[in-house]
């Protein structure tokens, strides 16, 4: 038979248990806005009911702790979105800064004077010789020509310095990103051994809270691959399966320098360069550009350099400068740069002679007024030296190579982000803190706290009623 | 259903990609140009690099067609001071072969025709800017020295038989000189060698047995002159016709470029204001909900 206790019982459970939910409403508003933070919920379980005589009676609540409101699906999904993203938007700053280096293809300028890059040198240069077989003999025409070649050179100097200044700087900005990195690989390490001790079976709450926001800060700067190990551990590889975190033990990204960039190594000493710069992550953005979109502009722009320079050297050796003799080479380019392998022609080519009457405009053997050879190294303009192509064609291939390239990684970077905005709110409608529901459950607790406190003061009356058999006193 | 309580974030979001808009949209209307990176239009900026090339040699080309024009110009009126005295030289040759004239006046025709012949040979020298027009190829070197120790008097041609052309941004050839053995001192009408030998016919005073010979050759000459003269006539209404064709190819290339780069005013500004309404009623939005939660009405 239940007894007015039991109830006593029932209720002081009840208020027990109303009294931890508040406490988790508390909590929850506090950390609205807490980054990382996941929402919790009371678990409330119904006690075991008795049976008595064949009747049952329940035994109230229990609230047996909060439950955080979690997706892990959700989150690695997030993960994987958060690398892709931050892998093109670091890509797309450096082709942006790229593409700002020859944004004077853009500018309608036909002023030779005005120096709008590479494309208008080209054309200065060639008009330059096709104004000197109207007065080959002429000193201010030839000087013309020197100093058009001149500005080529320098701006395909520029250029290329430029960029390789660029490179060095994603290169720095690559070894910082792996120095954050490691810090929050021995975070994981350190909360995986946190997390296995205390709630090897369940969610880890705060814990787990904390190792999420890690993973996530993680993905931000490289790609990665997470198991989920026994014990609710966590291993973390990069993802072409380097081993990065382990139980409770991080293995750091060492870093070393190959051919004049860093390199990565895992644990084992094995090179993960490759695997780094197609993981993803702000680190795979940035070596991304370093090892493919740098490399790749400053091959288009050697052989362009080295095409140029060489036809040009090449046709005033074959005519006659002012003082009758053949002609000499215009450009140096760096030694060993041959046409199938221009590499460092854009940095090394400059103007070696100086004195104006040593351009050929004159065919071998002909006097200083013709003009044979000047003509000749004028319509090298429109002969194909180049990827099968005029020289200016090639520039403007090259161009639109670039920047193309750079609306491509836009666009792909625009469309991760509308995907990784949609992941933040499904995982917000999960995970987030709603002031109104807290609100509506604090206004629900309240009222059940009331309603069990008053079945207690009624109990009480009860009790009393039973304790002076029936006489209405007031108990004290 | 419950919903990403945390909605400002997005609606902050949103804000900024408005702002980022409007900044381009400023940009373009400031420069007035649609295309200000690489990457706003790549196969526009490649049209671009193409179009600015060919403005660059039209343009440059102009310019050299006007200087060239002018040294065209002045061998062409050399040519015609060239044919003007000899058709002198003839007149006074006739006069002098007719017989009637005494011995005094032939010599002072002898001295009239030596004056033509240096005016002739300095024509033949002439230059521009510095570069002799009439040597072929060799524009440092004087073509045309005179030996008058020996009568008849000996003209001795230093140039060479080189013609020059000038080609224009179409591929097209124009001449650009005559060189001067085919004008002065051609076989067979040798001008400057048959004024000498008219000099010397009438120096003595009786005209020589070749003089009428001489004085139909310089005729022959004349009129061959007249069509070396021609080249150059030639040559100065072609390169003028390729200025002009140039000029208008010019003007038709910038303003393709015109059209291929520049902004739509109008649009612009269309879309600017739709940004702006958008970013009004975002931060409207943003205020209006910013404070309101059940926990007010508690």
């Amino acid at each position: 038979m239940a007894t007015i206790s039991t109830a006593f019982d029932i209720a002081t459970g009840a208020l027990d248990a109303d009294q931890s939910a508040l406490d988790i409403v508390a909590n929850n508003t506090a950390n609205a806005n807490t980054p990382g933070y996941t929402l919790e919920m009371p678990a409330w379980v119904q006690n075991d009911s008795v049976s008595l005589d064949g009747i049952n009676f329940g035994m109230g609540v229990t609230l047996t702790g909060a439950e955080s409101q979690r997706s892990l699906v959700l989150e690695q999904a997030m993960q994987q979105q958060t690398q892709a993203e931050n892998a093109t938007s670091a890509r797309l700053n450096a082709l942006n800064q790229m593409q700002s280096l020859f944004s004077g293809a853009t500018s309608a300028g036909t002023d030779s004077s005005a120096s709008s890059g590479i494309g208008s040198d080209l054309t200065s240069l060639f008009d330059s010789l096709s104004s000197l077989e109207s007065s080959p003999a002429d000193d201010a025409a030839r000087e013309d020509v020197l100093s058009a070649a001149n500005t080529l050179a320098s701006d395909f100097n520029g250029a290329a310095s430029q960029l390789q200044s660029q490179r060095v700087s994603l290169d720095e900005q690559g070894a910082s990103v792996v120095g954050q990195a490691n810090t929050l690989l021995s975070d994981i390490a350190q909360l995986n051994l946190q997390i296995e001790s205390t709630s090897p079976n369940a969610d880890a709450g705060t814990l787990e809270d904390q190792r999420q926001q890690d993973l996530t800060s993680l993905s931000q700067l490289m790609g990665i691959r997470t198991v989920t190990t026994e014990n609710n551990g966590l291993t973390v590889t990069t993802t072409g399966g380097a081993l990065l975190v382990s139980e409770g033990q991080a293995f750091q990204i060492t870093s070393g320098e190959t051919s004049g960039v860093t390199h990565y190594f895992d644990s084992l000493g094995n090179d993960i360069t490759g695997d780094l710069t197609s993981g993803g992550g702000e680190l795979g953005g940035l070596l991304t550009a370093r090892d493919q979109d740098i490399p790749q502009a400053e091959g288009a722009l050697d052989q362009l350099a080295y095409a140029v320079a060489s036809q040009m050297n090449t046709q005033n050796a074959a005519g006659a400068d002012l003082n009758g003799n053949a002609g000499a080479a215009i450009f140096s380019l760096p030694t060993g740069a041959t046409a199938a392998s221009p590499t460092g022609s854009a940095a090394g080519i400059s103007v070696v002679i100086t004195d104006p009457s040593r351009i050929a405009a004159a065919g071998a053997g002909q006097g200083t007024s013709d003009n044979t050879n000047a003509t000749a190294m004028a319509n090298i303009a429109n002969q194909a030296i180049v990827n099968g192509t005029t020289a200016t064609q090639d520039y403007s291939d090259f161009v639109i190579t670039l920047g193309s390239m750079v609306t491509e990684v836009s666009g792909e970077n625009t469309a991760q982000q509308a995907a990784l905005t949609q992941l933040t709110n499904q995982i917000g409608s999960l995970s987030g803190v709603n002031l109104n529901d807290e609100a509506a459950q604090l206004e629900t607790l309240e009222q059940s706290y009331q309603a069990a406190s008053k079945l207690f003061t009624a109990l009480d009356a009860v009790m009393t009623s039973a304790l002076n058999l029936g006489v209405e006193t007031t108990y004290t | 259903m419950r919903v990403n309580p945390d909605y400002m974030t997005n609606l902050v979001a949103s804000l900024d990609a408005t702002s980022s808009t409007e900044e381009t949209l400023t940009e373009e209307l400031s420069t007035g140009s649609r295309v200000n990176q690489l990457s706003d239009d790549p196969v526009a900026v490649g049209e671009n690099v193409m179009l600015s090339n060919q403005i660059g040699a039209d343009d440059s080309f102009s310019q050299t067609a006007s200087s060239t024009q002018s040294m065209l110009q002045v061998s062409d009126s050399a040519l015609g001071t060239v044919v003007s005295q000899i058709t002198s030289a003839i007149s006074l040759a006739t006069e002098a072969n007719n017989g009637t004239l005494n011995a005094g006046d032939l010599e002072s025709i002898s001295n009239q025709l030596a004056g033509i012949r240096d005016e002739v040979l300095s024509m033949a020298n002439t230059t521009y800017l510095g570069r002799y027009v009439f040597s072929g190829s060799q524009g440092g070197s004087q073509p045309y020295t005179l030996d008058t120790t020996t009568s008849p008097a000996v003209a001795t041609y230093q140039g060479d038989s080189d013609v020059e052309y000038l080609q224009t941004p179409n591929g097209q050839k124009i001449q650009l000189n005559v060189p001067g053995n085919q004008i002065f001192s051609a076989a067979g009408t040798n001008v400057l060698s048959t004024l000498n030998a008219l000099v010397a016919d009438y120096a003595t005073g009786t005209p020589s047995a070749t003089a009428i010979a001489d004085t139909e050759a310089l005729s022959s000459a004349l009129s061959y002159v007249s069509q070396q003269r021609v080249a150059i006539d030639n040559s100065i209404s072609r390169l003028t016709a390729a200025q002009n064709y140039t000029q208008s190819e010019e003007t038709q290339l910038k303003s393709a470029q015109t059209t291929l780069l520049q902004a739509d005013v109008g649009q612009i500004a269309t879309q600017l204001s739709t940004a702006e309404t958008q970013q009004t009623a975002l931060s409207q939005v943003i205020a209006t909900l910013g404070k309101q939660t059940l926990f007010n009405d508690l």
